[in-house]
């Protein structure tokens, strides 16, 4: 598909999907009562304004953040390691958010910052993901390789895993239960303080993804070639795993470790826009990623009822076999990332 | 000849005298076991014992698991599936909270040898014995450290779940009789507090039990809301994730706020378990309630306000009447509420009575739930 093509039928899309996100949920609220609260003209019943501005809103802008930035995250881990099974959490750092949120949860370890209320999880999960992002910093400062990168990634996320097993083993059931839901994935409690850092972190590693999106088209030929074209493969190596772990650090603190999008959308993206360039790949895929977000959490709110499903479950269930079709139906996946 | 109709009459009379005989008496007609509110055991005095069924070993289990409780030195023979039990039991383990309390009011503190993770347990009394090393912790509840429990040898373990291939179903094999208390699947409060018969029964202690349950059967009648008329409304829980945990209708926790005279706001709701709702249709039936009462546990309600600040729309936020259930922590951490909160639903009912009207109870003061502080 031509480029203007693709990105103005991804911006209709997302652009329904957000109206719809907003719109439609447990409650039912009348049209023409959204239309006048989004003007500022209040509604008939005050809970539909403060359901519409307190929950619908800022989640569908969580769902568009969280979204772009897993989906972004995943393509520049897939070009950084020239693996179509690469994903945002590869590097590890979504397990140091797990283990963070574990040592808050499961071993109530309270890092000092019990006083921050609803900020406590978050923080514990920055401080986690924190933690491995500057290990892997010094790791890749220290090793050529980017294969030894992604193995060290791998065994930090296998070794903290280990440890959130060994923490649920001492824990009582109550406890092990909140940090299950925390894995299961959830927009819904991101308001607009949480929004007002999460956007800008976001954004900010989107921005670096974008800079860097040349790195990234010679990345994919291999170092060796990266660096005959002149390409500063270190520097360009660190700003990559910057970008990634600011995006996957701060969305798995904040709303918990979300699966699928980041590897399955920058597969979708390039199917649909045919082309390995990233100035073009990474914001059709960040579009992409808001886009495929938005449905799931709708799915999950499973609109008409009271009841919500798992975010995780929703994301792979109707996930998977939405791209198991799309590759077996075009095939070229290995073709559009090398 | 002629006396074939009359004998015919008199067969079929007779046999339908026998069969009145076996559906309008109650079989349990010579049975001193009566268990009124619990639906999850009965008892029944048999030929060799005493035949204890516990009806759904698991939630939603189709078969019961039954036990022969007997006294005499030579073991009675049962049928294939009936596990047989030597009573009264000297020791035993017990594996929730929940259970301490059914030992300490039958003055039986004593026979508890093990527990899993005994930090849970707040009761000063089996506290005490725990520091002076009577009863032993044996690890994880999901994988017991199997060879503390062998080296214990205790006469029987009290679980609350039957999981196939667990620690619990090896100890079975093992030949540790588990007894199974599946009292958080009752929808009554009293019909929890009930499964201290249960626990009366394997010491030998049924005539106490059956006298505590009627002691809290009574005032937990009398502390009852009698007058049906529709009490301030009421919601529970707490967001996790995506999704507000809330009782069910029919749950015990909401029969609970029934009978101490609120109304319920998911009262038509027909299940017992907890669902998982949509903030947003929390918030939509619930935000003009009165009383906010079972929030995650929260020190001050600024701190409930920060955790999400969507809390603070709600009215009874607003005017400050949220309350939560963990006004006694033990020593080590454990909560009292839900040690005792089972067995002393009526101490439960009178302090969501006093909520509701501080004017009540005079001589009440919140014993398991605080008020949350702004």
């Amino acid at each position: 598909m031509n480029f203007s093509r693709a990105f103005t039928l991804l911006f209709m899309l997302l652009l329904i999907l957000f109206v719809l996100s907003i719109s439609v949920g447990s409650v039912t609220v009348p049209f023409d009562e959204i239309l006048s609260i989004i003007l500022g003209k209040g509604a008939s019943k005050s809970s539909w304004e403060h359901i519409i501005v307190d929950f619908r809103i800022p989640r569908a802008l969580t769902a568009v953040v969280v979204g772009s930035g897993l989906a972004v995250c995943g393509l520049e881990m897939q070009a950084l390691f020239r693996n179509a099974l690469a994903g945002p959490f590869v590097l590890g750092i979504s397990s140091g958010a797990s283990l963070g949120v574990a040592l808050a949860v499961l071993a109530g370890i309270s890092f000092g910052l019990s006083w921050m209320g609803g900020w406590f999880l978050v923080m514990a999960g920055l401080l986690g993901s924190a933690l491995v992002f500057f290990s892997i910093i010094v790791v890749s400062s220290r090793v050529r390789d980017n294969m030894t990168l992604l193995i060290f990634g791998l065994m930090l996320g296998s070794a903290t895993g280990a440890i959130v097993s060994v923490l649920q083993f001492f824990s009582k059931a109550e406890d092990i239960q909140i940090y299950l839901l925390w894995t299961f994935g959830n927009l819904g409690g991101v308001t607009y303080d949480k929004l007002a850092v999460l956007i800008p972190i976001v954004f900010a590693g989107i921005f670096l993804g974008f800079i860097l999106s040349k790195s990234l088209n010679v990345m994919l030929l291999g170092e060796h070639y990266a660096t005959s074209m002149g390409v500063n493969v270190r520097g360009s190596r660190l700003g990559i795993i910057i970008s990634a772990c600011l995006l996957a650090g701060a969305i798995t603190a904040f709303c918990g470790p979300i699966a699928f999008i980041g590897i399955a959308v920058p597969h979708l993206s390039r199917l649909l826009i045919n082309t390995s360039n990233h100035k073009v790949l990474l914001p059709s895929t960040a579009l992409a990623g808001a886009i495929i977000l938005l449905s799931c959490d709708l799915l999950a709110q499973l609109p008409g009822s009271d009841h919500v499903l798992p975010l995780n479950a929703v994301t792979s269930l109707v996930g998977a076999p939405v791209v198991i079709w799309v590759i077996l139906k075009k095939g070229h996946i290995k073709r559009s990332l090398s | 000849m002629k006396y074939l109709p009359l004998f015919f009459l008199l067969v079929f009379s007779c046999s339908e005298t026998s069969q009145v005989t076996e559906k309008e008496v109650p079989t349990d007609l010579h049975n001193p076991y009566t268990i009124q509110y619990a639906t999850g055991f009965d008892i029944i005095q048999v030929e060799n014992g005493i035949l204890l069924t516990v009806k759904e070993p698991f939630p939603g289990a189709d078969k019961p698991v039954k036990y022969l409780l007997y006294d005499q030195a030579d073991i009675p023979s049962g049928e294939q599936d009936v596990q047989l039990v030597k009573i009264p039991l000297n020791n035993i383990i017990c594996t929730s909270t929940s259970h301490i309390p059914l030992l300490e009011y039958l003055s039986l503190a004593d026979k508890l040898i093990g527990f899993p993770h005994t930090d849970y347990i707040s009761s000063p009394l089996t506290r005490k014995r725990i520091d002076d090393g009577k009863v032993r912790d044996i690890g994880n509840v999901e994988q017991l450290n199997i060879e503390a429990v062998l080296s214990l040898a205790p006469d029987a373990i009290m679980g609350y779940a039957m999981q196939k291939g667990g620690a619990i179903d090896r100890l079975k094999e093992l030949g540790i009789p588990v007894l199974l208390n599946t009292d958080f699947l009752e929808k009554h409060p009293l019909g929890r507090a009930e499964w201290i018969k249960f626990t009366g029964l394997l010491f030998g202690r049924y005539p106490e039990a059956d006298s505590i349950f009627r002691a809290i059967e009574n005032d937990y009648l009398l502390t009852m809301d009698k007058d049906k008329v529709p009490g301030p409304c009421v919601f529970s829980g707490s967001v996790y994730g995506d999704a507000w945990f809330m009782p069910g209708g029919k749950n015990y926790a909401a029969r609970l706020l029934e009978d101490a005279g609120y109304t319920y706001a998911w009262s038509s709701d027909s299940s017992n378990g907890f669902l998982q709702l949509d903030f947003e249709s929390v918030y939509d039936h619930a935000a003009d309630c009165a009383y906010w009462i079972g929030p995650a546990p929260f020190e001050t309600l600024q701190d409930l306000g920060n955790a999400d600040s969507r809390y603070k729309n709600f009215t009874a936020f607003q005017t400050g009447n949220v309350y939560t259930y963990d006004n006694l922590i033990g020593a080590t951490g454990g909560n009292m509420y839900l040690e005792l909160g089972y067995l002393r639903a009526d101490l439960v009912l009178r302090d969501l009575v006093k909520i509701r009207d501080p004017a009540a109870l005079p001589e009440h003061s919140l014993y398991f739930y605080r008020k949350i502080v702004p």
